[in-house]
């Protein structure tokens, strides 16, 4: 049944219930949870349970039946005792987030999740999902720890935090709805998606290219960065590192002729996203025919170089250019 | 959750079949034979057939069962009627199980067809299989939610057991607690008490000897009487219009003065829907929550009717002198007869009286013809004629209690001797066991008193003088009503005709069943407040005992709550012994930081407190050789936590 009012009113509270859960229960890296954050109602079955508890209840008393009188009591406790042993089957866990891995957008954001009971206790028939319509179920065994996927629809560039979501269960007996909505601190770079660029985008970038790199000479050094892991052993300079200075790694400029620079200055004029888009398509297609490719946006430059990571620092700083912080 | 997510978990379609299953077991035996096998055959067929069926032809099937109860029992607002549509409709449902909705829809139902069962089965047995049943049926909600369904089974059992056994203790305060009603709020249609009614038209207690309903028990303070004492005075019909015997109008109290030993009883009656209390034969005194009292001829009467069982102690007189001094007025109301009817009974009885003028010398005549002539003591009565009398003493001379009651009566009256009809109970059953006497419907009896001047009136039982020969045994082993065909429902019937239960079972159940019908079926708001009383609280009205009730109730409720939230009941031991240990530490300032390990913990808190060495150490070095390299056990761990626990850490 669907009755307009209804449903406008439904979207205040949930407006409402928001702001209230905002102030309530902030983004936190690490959520354990206890009375304070763990709600409780009945649920359809529970009504139901009720009433015919009810129903047994008035019969008993009419006809004086004492056995139906204790069987309506006994159903009744069961109830009661139910709400807390559904309490008792959420409270206790805790909710641990993690970064998600890059995305484009348009692809889902995995943000995991890690569900343990740091006094080893196990729980029963938990769901996870972003709403109630959407829930996925699974078991916590004793002594035991999960990772469950959020996987989340991105709609734009930039930063995503992990939005708040739901955890609840009606374990065990069905009646009480026990749920939570925690907000946990974890993020998501997300890349513009690539758009094909109607030019040939080929030669732009391998013109631009040795122009920049003229004036620093085949091999020259480039200067010093932090060592990452994949970085070659060979590249360390272990001088530094004697000097107790930390790993850092040399990093050479060398001008190949298959060295390609992308500039956002000298794209044609289009909307800002779509000309990431371009640059995006860009990057992965270097990447992907093995070319030494550098990155210019103005206010940020990547020297040409190649590999995961190189692709990865590029994307994140289309993802992130010109982003209001959240 | 998928809207068939239920379901589809193993064993949750079968648990519920099998919960619904054994919940409807003991309403077939209550529904017509069409019903319960209808009901039957949709319980085995929903296994296979399950949700194939279209939903048009369930309604079609839904519609044809509700007329053919209406047909059945001419209606549908009656007890029967309902009854029988529950189970349908429950049948029903087994065929429609498709959504989450369904299987929560009927998990529901099993426990509203315990109840259903409940109301329509009062016996023990019956009961106790139904509570029995409960943890069964838990058992089928718990397996719904969970991603395993009844897989481990003994967990789930062991769960579902535990969770009732929680909630044990406020069902109990409830129970004792909840104020009773007085008088029901309304009655089902069309629920009568069977029982023996006030007045004898004859054929009306034939019904009653067919049936091994429980009338009444007995316990004696004393020992019992002898059996040929046991006659338990129901009312004295005293008004005779051809037909019917009814009391009659109220004459002047009779004296009374006891002869023999004194008996108290304390009786648990059910409810029989009469005016009257039943008592060994002659009651003088009793005392009863509802408000009885003895009337002029010696029976006792209650202002109400005792729609509700009732216990209450009544004091008899076995041997007696009652109305000795009958007056004038009395005796002649005691003789009087319709003006015309049974000319022949009327013409014997001239002819007695003639031939013995002492009325104690007639009696015996009477009693030597039914001996010696072909009287025959049976249920299987023919239609009497409009002479009632002639056609049963000179026609059929066939009959039970009712007739020879109804016959002697009017003989002794018509030859001029004052004589009324009693109508009761006879024998009982005596339990060892329990040492008590239980009373039975098919008990139910009707003999006569008459009345001999300077002796009162006398006991006569016509049916006594019935040659043995000449009684009828198959009414003996008749079993009444259709339940007892069935073991369950009528437990001690059964073993009494199995002839295998040892006597000792048979009164041990029997003491059982007293138990359950004086404290279980019986407490009510009288008994209630006697209990209360006995407890040592002071006389509480409704309200009052609402509040006692709500307040012990959120104690208890607050009990479990911290029970269950705090009691790690599936925790590891072993995590439990060191979050406790983390605990302790904290009091001193050292708190665990999340991730840090046992000797790292360990290392600062030695610095902070320099004062223990040994002991810290030997805790933390046991629990992770036991957490990591699983050498030693549980015992061994708590063992070296109870160094730890009382005792105040020493900082120096």
């Amino acid at each position: 049944m669907r009755i307009p009012g209804v449903a406008l009113l439904r979207a205040f509270a949930h407006g409402k219930m928001q702001g209230w859960l905002a102030k309530r229960m902030p983004a936190v890296p690490e959520l354990q949870l206890n009375h304070k954050n763990i709600f409780i109602f009945p649920s359809g079955a529970g009504w139901l349970f009720l009433l015919i508890g009810g129903l047994i209840l008035i019969g008993g008393a009419n006809y004086q039946n004492n056995v139906a009188l204790a069987l309506a009591f006994w159903l009744g406790s069961l109830a009661m005792v139910g709400v807390f042993i559904s309490f008792r089957n959420v409270m206790g866990l805790r909710l641990r987030a993690k970064d998600a891995m890059p995305v484009f957008v348009g692809e889902p954001a995995r943000f995991p999740v890690w569900l343990d009971d740091p006094d080893g206790r196990a729980h029963q028939l938990l769901a996870i999902g972003l709403s109630r319509a959407d829930l996925r179920e699974f078991d916590l065994d004793a002594q035991a720890q999960t990772m469950q996927e959020l996987s989340v629809e991105t709609e734009r560039r930039g930063l995503m935090t992990m939005p708040r979501f739901l955890l609840q269960s009606v374990a065990p007996f069905g009646w009480m709805r026990v749920w939570t909505w925690p907000f946990l601190a974890a993020q998501c770079v997300v890349y513009p998606a690539p758009i094909k660029p109607p030019f040939a985008f080929e030669q732009l970038g391998g013109s631009d290219g040795k122009k920049v790199f003229q004036q620093e000479g085949a091999d020259d050094f480039f200067g010093h960065r932090r060592w990452r892991s994949g970085d070659p052993l060979r590249q360390v300079d272990w001088k530094i590192y004697a000097k107790e200075r930390g790993l850092m790694v040399r990093e050479f400029a060398t001008p190949a002729t298959d060295e390609w620079w992308f500039r956002l200055q000298d794209l044609p004029a289009a909307g800002l996203d779509i000309q990431l888009g371009w640059l995006s398509h860009m990057l992965l297609s270097a990447e992907h025919q093995g070319q030494r490719y550098g990155l210019d946006l103005g206010s940020e430059k990547f020297a040409p170089n190649q590999g995961d990571l190189h692709l990865h620092r590029c994307l994140k700083a289309l993802a992130l250019f010109r982003q209001v912080p959240a | 959750m998928n809207a068939t997510t239920l379901l589809e978990r193993p064993g949750v379609k079968a648990l519920l079949l099998i919960a619904i299953g054994a919940t409807l077991l003991p309403l077939w035996f209550k529904v017509p034979l069409w019903v319960a096998g209808f009901s039957a055959l949709t319980l085995l067929s929903a296994t296979g057939l399950g949700s194939k069926l279209p939903r048009y032809l369930l309604l079609v099937m839904v519609l044809g069962a509700s007329a053919a109860v209406v047909v059945q029992h001419r209606g549908l607002f009656t007890k029967e009627a309902g009854l029988s549509l529950i189970v349908l409709m429950a049948s029903f449902k087994l065929l429609e199980l498709r959504a989450n909705r369904d299987a929560v829809l009927l998990s529901a139902l099993t426990f509203f067809l315990l109840f259903v069962a409940m109301l329509f089965h009062r016996d023990l047995a019956v009961n106790l299989y139904l509570f029995a049943l409960l943890p069964v049926c838990t058992l089928a909600v718990l397996a719904m939610y969970r991603v395993d369904g009844w897989r481990g089974m003994k967990r789930l059992s062991r769960e579902s057991s535990k969770f009732l056994l929680l909630a044990l203790p406020i069902m109990v305060v409830a129970y004792l607690f909840f104020p009773r009603l007085a008088a029901p709020l309304w009655r089902l249609p069309g629920s009568g008490v069977t029982g023996p009614t006030d007045s004898m038209t004859i054929g009306d207690v034939q019904s009653l000897a067919l049936s091994d309903e429980l009338a009444f028990r007995v316990k004696f303070e004393s020992s019992p009487p002898p059996e040929s004492q046991r006659y338990w005075r129901g009312t004295v019909l005293s008004n005779f219009d051809g037909l019917t015997w009814t009391v009659g109008m109220q004459q002047t109290l009779e004296s009374f003065e006891p002869l023999g030993q004194v008996y108290f009883q304390d009786v648990q009656m059910q409810a029989h829907s009469l005016r009257w209390l039943y008592a060994l034969d002659v009651p003088v005194e009793v005392q009863s929550p509802m408000p009885a009292r003895r009337i002029w001829n010696h029976t006792l009467m209650t202002n109400s009717f005792v729609r509700t069982a009732v216990n209450y102690r009544a004091e008899s007189y076995t041997r007696y002198r009652l109305g000795a001094d009958l007056d004038e007025r009395s005796q002649t109301y005691h003789s009087r007869l319709p003006a015309d009817g049974n000319p022949r009974s009327r013409d014997y009885a001239e002819q007695l009286a003639a031939r013995y003028p002492d009325p104690k010398a007639r009696v015996r005549a009477v009693l030597t013809e039914i001996n010696q002539d072909e009287f025959w003591y049976t249920l299987t009565v023919p239609e009497l004629a409009e002479d009632i009398v002639d056609d049963f003493w000179f026609n059929h001379k066939r009959g039970f209690c009712e007739h020879y009651a109804n016959a002697v009566t009017f003989i002794l009256r018509a030859s001029g001797i004052p004589a009324r009809v009693v109508v009761g109970y006879q024998g009982g059953e005596w339990n060892e066991y329990g040492q008590f006497l239980t009373l039975r419907h098919k008990d139910a009896h009707a003999w006569l008193e008459y009345w001999v001047a300077g002796e009162g009136w006398l006991r006569l039982d016509p049916t006594a003088a019935i040659s043995p020969a000449r009684i009828d045994q198959t009414w003996l082993d008749r079993v009444a009503s259709r339940d007892s065909q069935f073991a369950f429902s009528n437990w001690e019937a059964f073993s009494k005709q199995a002839q295998e239960m040892p006597l000792f079972l048979v009164e041990w159940w029997t003491t059982a069943n007293r138990w359950y019908e004086a404290n279980i079926v019986q407490f009510n708001e009288d008994t209630q407040r006697e209990w209360l009383k006995n407890l040592g609280l002071p006389e509480m009205g409704k309200g009052q005992l609402v509040q006692v009730l709500v307040f012990t109730l959120l104690t208890l409720m607050l009990i479990s709550a911290v029970v269950i939230m705090r009691a790690r009941l599936n925790a590891d031991p072993v995590a439990r012994i060191y979050a406790a240990y983390c605990a302790k530490l904290a009091r001193y300032g050292v708190m665990r930081a999340p991730g840090e390990t046992p000797y790292a913990l360990l290392r600062r808190a030695q610095r902070k407190l320099p004062g223990e060495r040994t002991e810290l150490r030997e805790f933390v070095d046991y629990y992770v050789r036991l957490r990591y390299e699983g050498v030693g056990d549980y015992a061994g761990l708590r063992q070296c936590w109870w160094k730890l626990r009382f005792r105040r850490l020493r900082a120096v």
